[in-house]
């Protein structure tokens, strides 16, 4: 602890060996994924290829069968790990967006801070209508969830998840619910994200996103990671049959 | 016919035994049942909480406490609370009312967790997962997000069981309040020995309605209000709320 030359050469987020079985079926096969601070890693593959699992292991929203998760070289499946602590600087943004509908957009960004970080109301709300400025919606402070449209909810969820201060960021498929015009404004606020140097695993459908951001790209095929290059690289040259066939699918 | 009316409906003793049963029952019907509610609803929740565990070991106790308590009839609950202290000589109050409550709240917490462990069970599971992937803990959670909903989803069967329990509050008649502290049923039940005639019953059962009915309206009020929430104008709710149903 303490050395520095150690610190920055430790991986922000490391997957190693991680097997997941839901039951009998094995949806994570052995996946090794190092993601330094500051990297922008998209994680692109067909539905059912175990690419929200992964994901969702790096927070434990799902408890690996095997293998380690490492945030800062903190070992996560260890018995001694204080999770709650580790996943206040892991955020985490959903397909669903998951807000609270019984919360105002302001107390939806606020109760983190609040309940969790044990700030003050009106310090909690300060920092809480300056994320939601960040996301373009100061003004929709009190409308409550349902009084969103699906692109102002997932911003809002970014939101949330930004006030905690994490030092990496989880995006499960965030669009993927969303109407095609109100995608956009939300792969703004990623791409905003990643430009002030935010670390960000990335799940998603969106090529163009991957390619123009990522600073990697991890293809994941039947619970394994098949490729794990640069986009130009991976798009322009995808070596393997499975990623070929995939990229014809989705391109 | 006439008969049966005057033994049953005799408006002179109706309207005569009213006032003891406003001045003296009503209010203490009304401190028996909601006190009983009030603390069966923290029982209640509590024991909910229990049971959605992945431990058995914690299941089980509450699983047992349910099926106890709302497999026993409440009369016979009441005689065993009451009668099990007091002969045993565990006279763990002085009051005779607080035993009536401590029965009323084991009766009551036992529907009531089964109503909320419904509405708990019934809110979407990334409501828990984005709870915590902020860094609350389960028990922070389930408090700060998933009890208010599903809370709110369950406002009609706890309505129902509130009022049952309000009419279950009569069987602790068989306790034997004395003045002072007879709720409605008791005292009507008082009278009738006195004359003979069973219409003070019907002067407590319309107090029984008087008391429900109303709340009934207001509970229902309250829930289209919290389900519509602050009327803002793009306001539409997307997800009809499924209602688990249940009470007795």
């Amino acid at each position: 602890m303490g050395e520095a030359a150690a610190a920055s050469a430790t991986p922000r987020v490391a997957l190693r060996g991680l097997r997941k079985s839901f039951g009998t079926t094995e949806v994570l096969k052995g996946v090794d994924l190092e993601v330094a601070a500051g990297e922008v890693v998209c994680v692109i593959g067909a539905s059912g290829s175990g690419k929200s699992t992964l994901l969702r292991c790096i927070n434990l929203l799902e408890e690996p069968t095997e293998g380690r998760v490492e945030v800062d070289g903190v070992d996560l499946t260890a018995r001694a790990t204080n999770i709650d602590a580790i996943r206040t600087r892991v955020g985490m943004v959903f397909q669903q967006f998951n807000l609270f509908p019984h919360m105002s957009a302001l107390r939806n960004v606020a109760i983190g801070l609040r309940k969790v970080k044990r700030m003050s109301r009106a310090e909690a709300e300060r920092v809480a209508r300056e994320r939601l400025a960040e996301v373009g919606l100061a003004e929709k402070a009190a409308h409550r969830p349902a009084q969103l449209s699906g692109g102002q909810q997932q911003r809002v969820a970014i939101a949330r998840a930004l006030a905690m201060d994490p030092d990496v960021m989880l995006f499960d498929e965030v669009t993927s619910a969303l109407d095609p015009e109100l995608v956009k404004g939300v792969l703004a606020v990623m791409t905003d994200l990643a430009e002030r140097g935010m670390t960000m695993v990335v799940v998603t459908h969106e090529m163009g996103f991957a390619r123009e951001v990522a600073d990697r790209v991890v293809f994941v095929d039947d619970g394994q990671i098949v490729e794990d290059r640069p986009p130009a690289e991976l798009f322009g040259d995808p070596r393997s049959p499975r990623l070929r066939a995939f990229l014809e699918q989705v391109l | 016919m006439e008969q049966i009316t005057r033994l049953l409906f005799d408006p002179e003793i109706i309207l005569g035994t009213l006032p003891t049963l406003l001045a003296e029952g009503l209010l203490n019907t009304l401190y028996l049942s909601f006190s009983g509610f009030g603390l069966g609803f923290l029982v209640g929740l509590v024991l909910a909480l229990m049971g959605i565990s992945k431990r058995w070991w914690v299941r089980l106790p509450a699983k047992v406490w349910i099926d106890l308590f709302r497999g026993l009839p409440a009369i016979l609950v009441i005689i065993y609370v009451y009668f099990g202290f007091t002969l045993s000589g565990a006279r763990i109050f002085e009051q005779r009312s607080s035993y009536a409550i401590l029965a009323l709240t084991l009766i009551a917490s036992a529907y009531i967790a089964e109503i909320l462990r419904a509405g708990i069970q019934s809110i979407d599971k990334g409501q828990m997962e984005a709870a915590r992937s902020i860094g609350m803990g389960y028990l922070q959670a389930m408090w700060l997000v998933i009890i208010p909903q599903g809370i709110r989803r369950v406002l009609p069967p706890l309505t129902n069981e509130l009022i049952a329990l309000i009419k279950d509050s009569s069987l602790v008649f068989v306790i034997g309040m004395s003045v002072g502290d007879r709720e409605l049923f008791r005292i009507g039940q008082q009278i009738v020995q006195e004359q003979g005639n069973l219409s003070a019953l019907t002067a407590a059962g319309i107090m029984y309605v008087a008391i429900t009915v109303p709340l009934t309206r207001v509970i229902n009020w309250m829930d289209t209000r919290l389900r519509e929430g602050k009327p803002l104008p793009d306001d539409e709710l997307p997800q009809a709320a499924q209602r688990p149903t249940g009470g007795r």
